[in-house]
């Protein structure tokens, strides 16, 4: 449960790094667990997000509104709400269910940018493919989901940050992760100072190696 | 091998094919002009049915496009399409672009592919491109690739639209020959374009569209020298006095 932070101004108090030391345990099973559990999410997400995006893109009216019903609705509630959907309403345990709700959340918002990136794919592609004779399907697997994925590298990026800040709220269904240590250790030492000075640094880190990352698979799979 | 019969063709309430007629033999080639709404892409998307039509009838290579049962994928497989933008698809290297369709859509080995592309990069004047990606290249050497890559499935009938109108006047000519070779060997061209050099040397016939309807359908010698129609008159003048 969420306590509330004690008040210690740097200025007041003795800066004491090396409770970072002291607690080096926690914090690394903290950010291990913030790691896999973005990570796991990264995926699921993407798998998700890019099975609505594709599908609502087909030409079926009935498709694009189910699925613009589904993105709508999981962008429409907070992340947190969701959070405590599965695990108090429906009693799913922590774990999964903070898997489940960052997965679908930040799913919808995958399916939107891999429809934009379709929507962007030049007209001209269909028409070439069609007229050397392929059919749809062939048009969609060769031509548009490449095209779709090399264009949504950069979009997807941010996508991919914002599953690692949003992974932060799964200390509130008593998911161990790196936030919920830092508080943790707070309680213990009053130490909040330090504590959350290097949780903001890990945060930057992984931030920054998504990023490059990110950057590395775009010039990877570069057309120009 | 082209029958357009009482053509209609509607985009909502707008009439952008007006009963348009006309016959095109095998080996003829056929230069359409016309001020820019006039119609004349779209016709040429019926060709192939990129655009299906409202009334009358289009039969190509004895197929009947209106026809339920006709096989519009096989029949556009045998119909080359080149485009103002060239459309190159920017992920594949030339030679990738080039194979794509025969193996995909005609079954054709790897290899069999390759060395045809191969042959028609060379025809084309860039088979030192082949392992380029088509926005390393210039807009004449990317609409030449893209003649190559409808070269590729062996068609009988190859349309054209505007192939030159996006393209710096220098390029327009190495663009233009392999076009006018292709006439030369007897291929069946529709060939939407302002190039009247390109029509006075290689056209059977030039087709004058304005507002939907087909206005003049003449010999070029016939086109360029006595039009009848006023309209065709003012455009000529306009275009040749551009040039
Ligand atoms: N997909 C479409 N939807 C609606 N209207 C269209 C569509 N395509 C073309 N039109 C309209 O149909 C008319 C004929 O267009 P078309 O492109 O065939 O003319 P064009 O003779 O090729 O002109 P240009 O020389 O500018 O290429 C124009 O008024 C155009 O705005
Ligand atoms: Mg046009």
């Amino acid at each position: 449960m969420p306590r509330a932070p004690a008040a210690l101004k740097p200025k007041d108090a003795f800066v004491d790094w090396s409770i970072l030391w002291q607690y080096r345990g926690a914090f690394w099973s903290g950010f291990t667990v913030t790691v896999w559990l973005s990570a796991a999410c990264i995926v699921g997400s993407t798998i998700v997000g890019l099975l609505a995006g594709c599908l609502g893109s087909l030409p079926s009216f009935f498709l694009r509104r189910l699925i613009s019903a589904y993105t709508e609705l999981l962008r429409n509630i907070p992340l947190v709400v969701k959070l405590f959907f599965f695990y108090f309403v429906l009693g799913i345990p922590g774990i999964p269910a903070a898997l489940l709700a960052l997965t679908l959340h930040q799913s919808a918002y995958v399916a939107d940018v891999v429809t934009a990136g379709i929507r962007s794919i030049a007209r001209g592609q269909v028409d070439a493919g069609l007229s050397l004779g392929h059919g749809y399907w062939q048009i969609f697997r060769y031509l548009i989901i490449p095209q779709m994925l090399r264009i949504v590298i950069p979009p997807m990026t941010s996508q991919y940050v914002a599953i690692i800040k949003h992974s932060s709220v799964v200390g509130l269904v008593a998911v161990q992760d790196l936030t919920f240590q830092t508080q943790e250790i707070n309680v213990a030492t009053f130490r909040g100072f330090e504590a959350a000075t290097a949780t903001t640094v890990l945060y930057g880190l992984l931030a920054l190696a998504m990023i490059a990352a990110m950057a590395a698979l775009e010039k990877r799979f570069a057309w120009r | 091998m082209i029958t357009f019969d009482k053509v209609n063709k509607y985009f909502n309430q707008l009439h952008v094919l007006k009963d348009v007629s006309f016959h095109i033999e095998a080996g003829e080639v056929v230069v359409v002009c016309g001020p820019s709404g006039s119609g004349k892409s779209t016709m040429l998307r019926c060709v192939n049915r990129l655009e299906k039509i409202d009334r009358g009838e289009i039969v190509v290579k004895g197929v009947n496009l209106n026809a339920p049962t006709s096989d519009i994928a096989k029949l556009r497989a045998e119909i080359g399409m080149v485009f103002q933008h060239f459309n190159l698809y920017p992920h594949l290297r030339v030679l990738d672009n080039l194979i794509l369709a025969p193996i995909k859509v005609r079954g054709v080995s790897r290899e069999v592919a390759t060395d045809t592309a191969m042959k028609l990069l060379a025809k084309v004047g860039i088979q030192e491109k082949a392992s380029a990606y088509p926005s390393q290249l210039s807009g004449g050497q990317q609409q030449r690739v893209a003649i190559a890559r409808a070269l590729a499935m062996q068609p009988k009938i190859m349309l054209f639209d505007e192939p030159t109108s996006a393209l710096d006047p220098e390029m327009i000519r190495e663009v233009l020959e392999v076009m006018v070779d292709l006439a030369n060997e007897g291929m069946t061209m529709i060939v939407v374009t302002h190039e009247m050099g390109f029509a006075r040397r290689v056209a059977h016939r030039v087709i004058f569209m304005d507002e939907g309807r087909v206005i003049e359908d003449e010999k070029p010698e016939v086109f360029f020298s006595q039009a009848k129609d006023p309209r065709a008159r003012v455009f000529l003048s306009k275009i040749l006095s551009h040039i």
